[in-house]
């Protein structure tokens, strides 16, 4: 990839994390815990941003950053005061920012007409008078123009602006020089006398004659009649003067802009040189003249040394000798290259990896897990005794291959962070779009999960987040006559529990409204008209297929996508949605996930001959149960008594059609599942071999979606196991119509 | 005689802008994320040119400029100043605190070396 590709990654990246930058330094701002620093630091990220898109030529950002850098420095200049008001403004204006980066990073057009009414809002916000400029567009920023960096090309033409200090010099340019314009070759005359100030900042008269000279033929006469005795020289005075003739087809801009840097800390005369000055000046001009100017130079190189207060006599000889080599220097040196681009590195503290090769390794783990299982039944089948050698050995290999997984897999890890960071903008537009007042709270951003998982959050969270808003919180009005703040506060957090990934999304909006929900139920015959429903029952009928609470569909929820997408997607992914409401209090959704989609700790069963895995998550216990325990409901239903309540039982290998007829659970084994939802049901299975850590193959991509089943793995012996999907089979179960109905079981 | 240049930015991508038309035109680079950062660097080296930026966190490129005059090792050593801003008393406050001369950003690699040449032997 070319070099300038890659820094503009790096940009696009970086973008990213000033876009966060500014966005917590807003929010900070916003709750009114933002100091002097916090506002600079936002100065900075939008400076930054910026200067970047400068350097590649996105104009279109560059243009609005500008404008929001403009305030951001009357703001940190305490000439617009930093209001909770502004930071809420200002968070609108980084929403902006960020859909112009991203509109650079793609190519993608953004809406013209929010940037403008933003700038708009943003230099009446800079300026609240319009004292300053005049409203028209260019005014906003009448004298920035971005140019785009080209290495390596002859762009020096592109460059002559007086807005950048200085202008490329004629011999550098011999194509754009104004030859046309110039009477060919003048004379001029440069008096040239450094302050003391000159000399502080590191500046060095003899290089300015060294860049004159570039424009043309020079000579050069020193007057340093003003230097004092030895003894009454200030090492670090300024004494000495320089008059230097040029001839030149340079104007006097040009000639000027030599001394640009120094303008204030020297004397300088320029004037087109005469005889007249000439006589008076210098008696021996015409001789002068025609000299070559470089043996003056040199002269005055090794007179400036005694001047200079800076004690630098190796480099000032060196220096007359570079006059000449300068042109050849840069071919050079260029060898170094490769030795120098390293020295970055040093400093940073993260390297970038292609995801592939993380990938690969996680398969390869993978692989090795198996391989160590595998071996490790066959030193089993030898019949060698648990203490011997070899066992010891693999209890050691089994307990690397662990930590070598888990090391792999937390390469992939990341915190949550990057999707909650997208929320805080999508809970303002969704507010903005509802007209309530919002405040979100996030909690355990750091909270780490795998990469994979994590890509798949973020559309369930901002449909949750969507959802909690807008049917969730009530209107501002609404809340104060219930007693409440206006402001509503959705809280969305993060949390490890249990192995697995807890996701929160909780708002303290009225609850859920579970008249209007069963009302809603019985009129789309999801239940029926005299079903005897939970709370919790009814809380969930919200995540059935064609369920929709707001009356009409509103534009923020009702995109077609309802809460039961929401719980397919989740399930996929062998994750769990619940909700829990309390009427005037507010609802919590609560999103459970594995950590990785890679591993998984699974119960190994019999079923019919065929060896399963069932997910460990789903299992809250597994039994042998008795046969008064069984009661048998119809033709081939049949219900199991566990502390004092009823569970339906299921025979996974009858549901999975591997047998005819159910098996009776006294013959074989129980596995107590709960779902989210706190829904149980018993799976029976002929019997359980073991728990085990297996690796995930999708069954999706190698195969096809069997129902029931949610992935494939190879055991220890080397054959291909199912993996069950438990909420798959009690649903498929419930769709076949022969499970028995709960509401009867609870009559009982 | 390769030179070495000390780029002072906090921002990568300029840094890396920075590094890729120094180093293409031959000279060495070292890097300094901040002010704070770009002393501890002047430490272990001794750059003919320093470049920084104003707007930095820790320490800005103004103070980064004082203290590296007010050094003795340093105080000859040219800074030029990266800057976005025209204006003029940016300038003038970045010459007060010592600066020799500034290169306006967008910068383009000839300017960059153009700048350089003027205040390094």
């Amino acid at each position: 990839m070319d070099e300038l590709e890659i820094i503009k990654g790096t940009f696009f990246q970086e973008c990213e994390e000033l876009l966060a930058d500014l966005e917590n330094g807003l929010l900070a701002m916003e709750a009114g815990s933002g100091d002097a620093e916090t506002v600079n630091a936002v100065f900075r990220a939008v400076h930054s941003i910026k200067g970047g898109a400068g350097a590649f030529g996105f104009e279109a950002l560059v243009r609005f950053a500008h404008v929001f850098e403009t305030l951001m420095d009357a703001v940190r200049s305490n000439k617009v005061p930093a209001t909770q008001s502004l930071a809420a403004d200002l968070l609108r204006a980084a929403d902006i920012l960020a859909d112009h980066v991203n509109a650079a990073q793609s190519g993608d057009l953004v809406d013209e007409g929010r940037t403008a009414a933003m700038a708009a809002e943003l230099t009446a916000l800079t300026d609240p008078d319009g004292l300053a400029a005049p409203a028209d567009d260019e005014g906003d920023f009448p004298d920035f123009t971005p140019q785009p960096i080209a290495i390596g090309g002859d762009e020096l033409g592109d460059l002559g602006g007086d807005e950048f200090g200085f202008t490329p010099m004629a011999v550098a340019l011999p194509d754009d020089a104004p030859v046309a314009d110039e009477p060919a070759d003048a004379e001029w005359e440069i008096v040239f006398t450094p302050h003391a100030s000159l000399y502080r900042n590191a500046n060095e008269p003899a290089l300015f004659l060294r860049e004159l000279e570039r424009l043309g033929l020079l000579t050069v006469t020193l007057d340093d009649s003003r230097l004092p005795a030895l003894e009454d020289l200030d090492a670090e005075g300024a004494y000495l003067s320089w008059t230097a003739r040029l001839t030149t087809d340079a104007d006097e801009t040009t000639i000027r802009e030599v001394f640009d840097f120094v303008e204030a800390d020297c004397d300088l005369i320029i004037r087109p040189f005469t005889d007249d000055l000439h006589d008076l000046h210098d008696p021996d001009g015409d001789d002068l003249a025609e000299a070559p100017a470089m043996p003056d130079i040199a002269a005055i190189l090794a007179k400036a040394a005694a001047e200079a207060p800076i004690p630098e006599m190796d480099a000032l000889p060196a220096a007359a000798g570079a006059v000449a080599a300068a042109p050849a220097a840069p071919a050079a040196a260029a060898a170094p290259k490769a030795a120098e681009s390293n020295q970055g590195f040093a400093a940073q503290a993260t390297i970038r990896v292609d995801p592939e090769r993380i990938d690969k390794l996680i398969d390869l783990v993978g692989e090795l897990v198996i391989n160590q299982a595998m071996l490790a039944q066959r030193v089993v089948e030898c019949g060698l005794a648990p203490s011997s050698s070899v066992a010891t050995g693999l209890d050691d290999l089994e307990q690397l291959t662990r930590e070598i997984q888990e090391s792999v897999m937390a390469i992939r890890a990341q915190p949550v962070k990057s999707v909650f960071q997208r929320m805080p903008r999508l809970v303002r537009e969704t507010a903005s779009m509802t007209g309530k007042q919002v405040r979100l709270v996030t909690d355990g951003e750091a909270t780490e999960v795998d990469k994979t998982v994590i890509e798949r959050l973020s559309d369930p969270i901002t449909h949750m987040i969507r959802n909690a808003i807008d049917h969730g919180l009530e209107a501002p009005d609404v809340r104060v006559a219930a007693g409440k703040p206006a402001e509503g506060v959705v809280k969305l957090a993060a949390m490890h529990r249990g192995g697995r990934i807890v996701i929160e999304v909780s708002d303290d909006g009225a609850g859920i409204n579970r008249e209007r929900v069963k009302a809603i139920a019985i009129s789309r015959e999801l239940i029926g008209p005299d079903s005897q429903l939970t709370d919790d029952e009814i809380d969930n009928l919200i995540f059935l297929p064609g369920f929709s609470t707001a009356a009409k569909v509103s534009d923020v929820s009702g995109r077609g996508v309802g809460m039961d997408v929401v719980r397919r997607s989740i399930q996929a992914l062998g994750g769990r949605i619940s909700i829990a409401s309390r009427p005037g209090q507010g609802s919590t959704f609560t999103l459970s996930l594995p950590l990785t989609l890679a591993v998984l700790d699974g119960m190994v069963i019999d079923v019919a001959g065929q060896t399963l895995v069932c997910p460990l998550t789903a299992i809250v216990e597994s039994l042998k149960p008795k046969a008064e325990e069984i009661r048998n409901l119809g033709p081939s239903g049949a219900v199991l008594a566990v502390r004092g309540g009823f569970v339906p039982l299921i025979d996974i290998g009858y549901v999975l059609g591997f047998r005819a007829a159910p098996l009776n659970a006294a013959d074989g084994v129980v596995l107590l599942i709960e779902n989210e939802d706190g829904g149980r049901a018993a799976l029976v299975a002929d019997g359980i071999q073991g728990q085990r850590q297996v690796v995930i193959k999708s069954l999706e991509s190698n195969y096809r979606q069997v129902e029931g089943i949610a992935a494939a793995t190879i055991l220890g012996d080397g054959r291909v196991a199912l993996i069950l999907d438990p909420d798959a089979v009690v649903a498929m179960r419930r769709q076949g119509g022969r499970a028995p109905d709960p509401a009867l079981i609870a009559a009982e | 005689m390769i030179q070495t240049i000390l780029t002072v930015d906090d921002s990568r991508t300029m840094r890396d802008m920075l590094r890729l038309a120094l180093v293409g035109a031959g000279f060495r680079v070292v890097e300094a994320v901040d002010g704070l950062d770009g002393l501890a660097v002047l430490a272990g080296e001794r750059p003919d040119v320093i470049i920084t930026d104003i707007n930095m966190p820790n320490l800005d490129g103004f103070g980064f400029i004082e203290a590296v005059r007010d050094d003795a090792d340093n105080r000859g050593t040219p800074i030029l100043v990266l800057t976005t801003e025209s204006d003029p008393d940016k300038k003038a406050r970045a010459r007060d605190a010592g600066a020799t001369g500034w290169i306006v950003k967008p910068f383009n690699p000839e300017k960059l070396v153009q700048a350089i040449r003027r205040v390094a032997a």
